[in-house]
């Protein structure tokens, strides 16, 4: 391959938009910028995926010409049609059905709905009536329906690498009748969980063998918030958050908007705050504290960065400017608060900030919310509580409620003791029921090494993975779609899990194991939580069991919210002893370790969809990287790829760079779940393990660690999708501040200039499809980039191939920079087709195969195309996507399982793009003209924004002036992108509206930035550029 | 001055210029022409079945109506091959030891499906639905044929894209009360360009031919 395109480093000459500039790259500003993007295609993407010799070639061809007379020989054997026996009286063949379910991830369940296609679950919905999803759902459940379809799953019982029966397993471990057991030396290993019947059975093992222990580690699931309500509140207890009720949220560290437990209620609350009908409308007002950049802190009206460490300090500084002032509190303030926090007050540059949030805070008092992400230390934790607490939050917008996790806060939640026993020999027998602990563990416990003095281990996984290797029993675990179990939401509402599909590979689940231990061999995973539910649901016990399973909850099981008070004395006393950091020094660089965007903790390593969705904000696929910022950067002197050596304690991770505008000054962020040595085919090797990094006296973030630039290595070539799809510079996502938009609300109409056209009009009949989407509410989550490929079977291509641009996502996010370059805001951009009623393909298509509907689609024929590829150059959006390849040809035949039979699978050399779900559309229209009654605007979703969580993406008909897309398709701040060509596209954008403090107006958010050491400096000319540039 | 060329050159052009008039238009017509033959759709051409069903017996003596087997033609996109239980529904009464039901026997108390073989194969990139064109009055005959008359079902359609939209294009000359839907041999009490019309008003059928109303 060789031309021009410098993959990482090319920038887009960057564009201007109403006075500012954005622009998409992170490796250097606009200013700096000088290497061509690739515009259409890259240089050889023409080319094989590997590339082939000439030799090879002729080879090849000779053999297929040899062959090609062959075909016409025989007539192509007839399909079969292979009936059911005896079908189910419910089950209609060709359309779908949709069961309630529940998926677990961080020990919590989130409701769905699933859609069945005879037996096969296809897609996954969110459940409207579940309060963890509210009908929305996050990649990852979105993209889990892939992992029950993998080919690496494991598929039966090992025991020292021979194929065991499961019988083989209960016979070596089900408790002999009357044998004097007591559990000694027994041992059981899990991540957190909440299913009432899994804590039952817990809590029945721990009565029957009282001896036996149980110990629950996640990577993820950091204790620290528990012993943070501990410390403030004297009780483990959970913040449950009221977003629709705050006006002014702080969010220190916290990722609420997408990496938090009920992120997607979150979202979709907080957004519901924002969502401005017109000028008159008010909105809520979100400032960050963060020292990794997140989708929260894109999503921010303020953004201060200060490194993950000081997070703590920024907040005590806010917690004392507001005790200063007791009489402006509801409650006033405990005496020695202020005092105690003293010391906090002075931080360098950054006191306009914290005085302007603490002002906010308090006027808003009641109204506001203080949130601390998850990794935060319990003091922080504390101060939160505290803040609350202090402004009268509590009760109103937050609430505490005890946990619904099995033994919250208790000791059981460390590793460490466990890993201490097993290395003194006093573990007999270890169990670990899911998890991936010999991957995931820190690193300095060395539990691999611990494993090996246990006698006899057993672990139950889905996949053969680290942990299958060093245990002598292995048993498959079943997926959520095929198994029996329950959950509980964060908020404490249960849900049932009920299976989709009979179990692909065989196997159990945790609840099946746990009933060995207890004699309970023959009893199944459904056995097992009706029991737990038959004492709970009362009389008619199974008219509410089906009922739950119908809903999809078990109505009325939320914990309800307890009083709880803030004792000060402890909190008082804990704060006497933090002192505010000194600024680190200038050879150590702090350490984060994040949860991945994709993977989570690695257990989606293998799992295409997500390992090639583009990272919110790096954009990264196939890969991770150490995170970090320009100024960072050009003090260690390295680019985007070079390769870094990181040490911690002796230990060392090789792994590229990222430059992403926005991480704090001296602070590298390492998303965790790469490196996998034991994931299956899709996952393997694939970036590097940040986990042999992280230590278990700091798990999550760490002050100390050196970094060396390993100059004689060759650089490593990231798969960012940044660049790619360039819209080459014009002015596309718009944006203004609430007080600008008060004065002009109309302020894109700059953008509303279609010239008159020279094509005769077309003729539109019956509903009229459009979208909205708001980009004021759009996070950039990328739940609908996953929704889009669930639904339309949009192919993988792989590392290589997404280098070349050969990515097929019809949907994808464009992330937009703007502002200062060390700190800059953002601008997320889902772009799709805009179904331009003058669309640009049309025209030019030589065979007709992309034209228009009557209902206003921009049809995509593919057994027309001939793959020209004239519509993609000829398209303004770049939203055109080319099969290069028959990426579908070598598909594993159980993920061909999960194809949607509503669309078609694409072969090789044809055109494809969005199609607003024509399928969906289809089948709406066909129901409701068969029942007779009329199709309402809103009857028609499509699977974005089905799918999207704060329902920044608006489906719906024209044709229908009551109907959601039309209300906002009216509203001024809508425009459409790039009207100046004409093409009058079926999209339409809201503009993004900022609410930043008239305190903290235009020239302190360049301020903000140099709270962190003067960073980013040399980006003077500030964050928002003011708008009398206009 | 000799001639350059002899007088049978002149021959040789004109037939050369047959021959390419040939090349260019021939071949190029005598291929449409052979796609639309039932040489290539599959026309006429009886598919044997693991079950030596025959639908003159079923539908022509015994006056089963189609719906009672393929009983998803008016609520799915598919008409349904009847599951095996259909079949033994009444086998299990009538006709039980013959040997032509061994297969369905077989699949019946295996629980294995029987191994149709698709009569009407349309492409995988076509979305055909059964249920809104019964539900609009398009008889099962006027696609199908006569299935009372045949004893192994053939195709009698083209089921080309031209078929299918002469159809959409001209609906009321193909449609029928919706209670006729199943009826064989039926014959419009009124004449059809007067009976088409008014169903077409009736049921609210449109004339879709847009492309993606088939191809998704």
């Amino acid at each position: 391959m060789s031309g021009g395109w410098k993959g990482q480093g090319a920038v887009e000459g960057g564009r201007e938009a109403r006075g500012r500039r954005y622009w998409r790259a992170a490796d250097a500003p606009p200013a700096i910028s000088t290497a061509r993007p690739w515009r259409e295609f890259p240089p050889g993407a023409e080319l094989p995926p590997d590339a082939v010799s000439r030799r090879e070639f002729l080879r090849l061809a000779a053999a297929g010409a040899a062959l090609a007379g062959l075909g016409g020989c025989f007539e192509p054997p007839r399909e079969r049609i292979l009936p059911y026996t005896a079908r189910p009286p419910e089950v209609t063949p060709g359309v779908a059905r949709y069961y309630a379910t529940t998926m677990t991830l961080g020990g919590f369940g989130t409701g769905l709905l699933v859609e069945s296609h005879t037996g096969r679950p296809t897609k996954v919905e969110g459940n409207p009536d579940h309060p963890a999803s509210l009908g929305a759902t996050g990649v990852y459940e979105q993209a889990s329906v892939l992992d029950l379809y993998d080919p690496d799953r494991a598929r039966a019982p090992r025991h020292l690498g021979a194929i065991r029966p499961w019988s083989a397993f209960v016979d070596a471990f089900a408790p002999e009748a009357g044998a004097p057991d007591d559990g000694t030396g027994l041992r059981f290993l899990l991540p957190p969980t909440a299913s009432p019947t899994t804590t039952r059975l817990i809590s029945a093992v721990r009565d029957r063998l009282p001896a036996a222990g149980f110990t629950f580690y996640a990577p993820l699931s950091p204790t620290d918030p528990a012993e943070g309500a501990r410390l403030a509140l004297g009780r483990p207890l959970l913040a449950q958050y009221d977003f629709r009720a705050a006006d002014v949220v702080l969010a220190a560290d916290a990722d609420f908007l997408a990496a938090m437990p009920f992120a997607l209620r979150y979202a979709r609350h907080f957004t519901d705050r924002r969502r401005l009908h017109g000028p008159d409308d008010a909105m809520n007002r979100l400032y960050t504290i963060e020292g990794v950049f997140s989708v929260t802190g894109a999503t921010a009206d303020h953004r201060l960065r200060v490194r993950t460490a000081e997070v703590g300090d920024v907040l005590a500084a806010i917690l004392a400017e507001v005790a200063a002032v007791p009489e402006r509190l509801p409650g006033g303030a405990p005496p020695g608060l202020a005092t105690a926090l003293e010391r906090f007050r002075a931080t360098g540059g950054r006191e306009r900030w914290i005085r302007a949030v603490a002002r906010d805070l308090i006027e808003h008092a009641g109204a506001g919310i203080a949130i601390v992400g998850e990794r935060q230390p319990p003091w922080v934790h504390g101060l939160a509580h505290a803040l609350n607490a202090l402004l009268g939050n509590a009760g109103h917008t937050v609430r505490y409620t005890p946990s619904p996790l099995a033994e919250a806060g208790a000791s059981s939640h460390t590793l460490e003791p466990l890993v201490a026993e097993m290395r003194a020999g006093r573990v007999r027998t270890l169990v670990i029921l899911g998890g991936n602990p010999s991957y995931d563990a820190p690193a300095d416990l060395e539990f691999r090494r611990a494993l090996r003095a246990v006698p006899r281990t057993v672990y139950l996984g889905l996949h053969e993975n680290e942990t299958a290797a060093d245990c002598a029993w292995f048993l498959p675990m079943l997926h959520y779609l095929e198994a029996w179990g329950d959950a509980r939401a964060y908020d404490g509402t249960a849900s049932p899990i009920q299976p989709l599909i009979a179990p692909l590979y065989g196997g159990r689940t945790a609840d099946e194991v746990l009933a060995v231990f207890l004699g309970d061999v023959g009893r199944s995973a459904h056995a097992l939580v009706r029991e737990t539910w038959r004492a709970a649901l009362g009389a008619d016990f199974e008219a509410a069991w089906d009922a739950a399973l119908t809903r999809g909850i078990f109505e009325g099981t939320a914990l309800p919210p307890v009083p709880a008070a803030v004792q000060w004395d402890p909190l008082l006393r804990d704060l006497a002893t933090r002192e505010p950091r000194p600024p680190a020094g200038r050879d150590s660089f702090e350490v984060v370790f994040t949860r991945d965007a994709r993977v989570y903790d690695g257990r989606f390593a293998n799992n295409p969809w997500l390992q090639e969705l583009p990272d919110p904000l790096t954009k990264l696929t196939w890969d991770n990287a150490a995170v970090l910022g320009p100024g960072t950067a050009a003090r260690l002197g390295v680019r985007t790829g070079d390769l870094l050596a990181l040490r911690r304690h002796g230990r060392e991770l090789r792994i590229p760079a990222f430059i992403l505008p926005g991480p704090a000054e001296d602070s590298i962020s390492i998303p965790l779940g790469y490196g996998r040595a034991g994931a299956g085919a899709v996952g393997r090797g694939v970036g590097a393990n940040a986990f042999t990094l992280r230590t278990s006296e700091a798990p999550y973030f760490a002050g100390d660690l050196t970094v060396e630039p390993l100059a004689e290595m060759p650089p490593v070539r990231l798969a960012t999708t940044q660049s790619h799809w360039s819209l080459d510079g014009r002015p596309v996502a718009l944006e203004a501040t609430l007080t600008e938009y008060r004065e002009n609300p109309d302020f894109t109409a700059e953008m509303r200039r279609p010239p008159r056209s020279l094509y005769s009009p077309f003729t539109y009949t019956g509903d009229q499809w459009a979208m909205t989407i708001d980009l004021t509410v759009c996070t950039g989550c990328s739940a609908c980039v996953i929704a889009c490929q669930a639904e339309n079977n949009t192919p993988v291509v792989g590392k290589e191939d997404v280098l070349k641009g050969r990515e097929m996502h019809w949907l994808r996010i464009d992330r937009y920079f703007t502002g200062d370059a060390g700190a800059p805001d953002v601008v997320m951009q889902p772009m799709l087709c805009q179904h331009c009623e003058k669309a640009p393909c049309e025209y030019v298509c030589p065979v007709n195969a992309t034209v228009h509907s009557p209902d206003g689609l921009n049809e995509m024929v593919y057994n027309r195309c001939i793959g020209t590829r004239f519509c993609s150059n000829n398209c303004p959006y770049k939203v055109r996507r080319f099969n290069w390849f028959d990426y579908n040809s070598d598909v594993p035949e159980t993920r061909e399982m999960q194809f949607n039979p509503d669309v078609t699978v694409r072969a090789r050399g044809i055109m494809e793009k969005c199609t607003f779900c024509v399928q969906r559309i289809r089948r709406a229209q066909i129901r409701s003209r068969l029942d007779g009654r009329p199709l309402g605007g809103n009857d028609v979703q499509t699977a974005c924004a089905q799918a999207c969580p704060t329902r920044a993406i608006i489906f719906g008909s024209l044709g229908d002036p009551a109907s959601e897309v039309s209300r906002t398709h009216r509203l001024p701040r809508s425009y459409a992108v790039l009207d100046d060509l004409g093409t009058r596209p079926r999209v339409r954008y809201l503009a993004r509206i900022r609410n930043p403090a008239p305190t903290l107006a235009a020239t302190d958010r360049a301020a903000t930035s140099a709270g962190a050491e003067g960073a980013g400096a040399g980006a003077g000319k500030g964050g928002g550029a003011p708008p009398a540039e206009r | 001055m000799a001639a350059k060329f002899p007088r049978w050159s002149d021959s040789v052009v004109r037939a050369g210029g047959v021959v390419l008039l040939i090349a260019v238009v021939g071949i190029p017509a005598f291929l449409m022409v052979w796609v639309r033959t039932p040489y290539t759709t599959g026309q006429f051409e009886p598919v044997r079945q693991p079950v030596e069903f025959d639908h003159r017996h079923h539908v022509a003596d015994d006056g089963i109506d189609c719906l009672y087997c393929h009983d998803l033609a008016d609520r799915s996109p598919y008409a349904g091959v009847p599951p095996t239980e259909r079949c033994l529904g009444c086998h299990n009464q009538i006709w039980n030891e013959s040997p032509l039901l061994l297969p369905v026997w077989r699949s019946g108390l295996t629980g294995r499906s029987i191994p149709w073989r698709r009569v009407h194969d349309l492409p995988d990139f076509v979305y055909f639905d059964h249920s809104i064109h019964v539900g609009k009055g398009v008889g099962c005959e006027t696609c199908h044929g006569r299935v009372d008359r045949m004893a192994r079902v053939y195709q009698v359609a083209p089921l080309t894209m031209g078929w299918c939209l002469d159809c959409h294009r001209h609906p009321e000359r193909y449609l029928r009360p919706r209670e006729e839907v199943t009826t064989m041999g039926w014959v419009p009490p009124r004449p059809q360009r007067v009976l088409g019309p008014e169903l077409e008003r009736r049921y609210g059928v449109r004339e879709i031919t847009n492309c993606t109303a088939c191809h998704r």
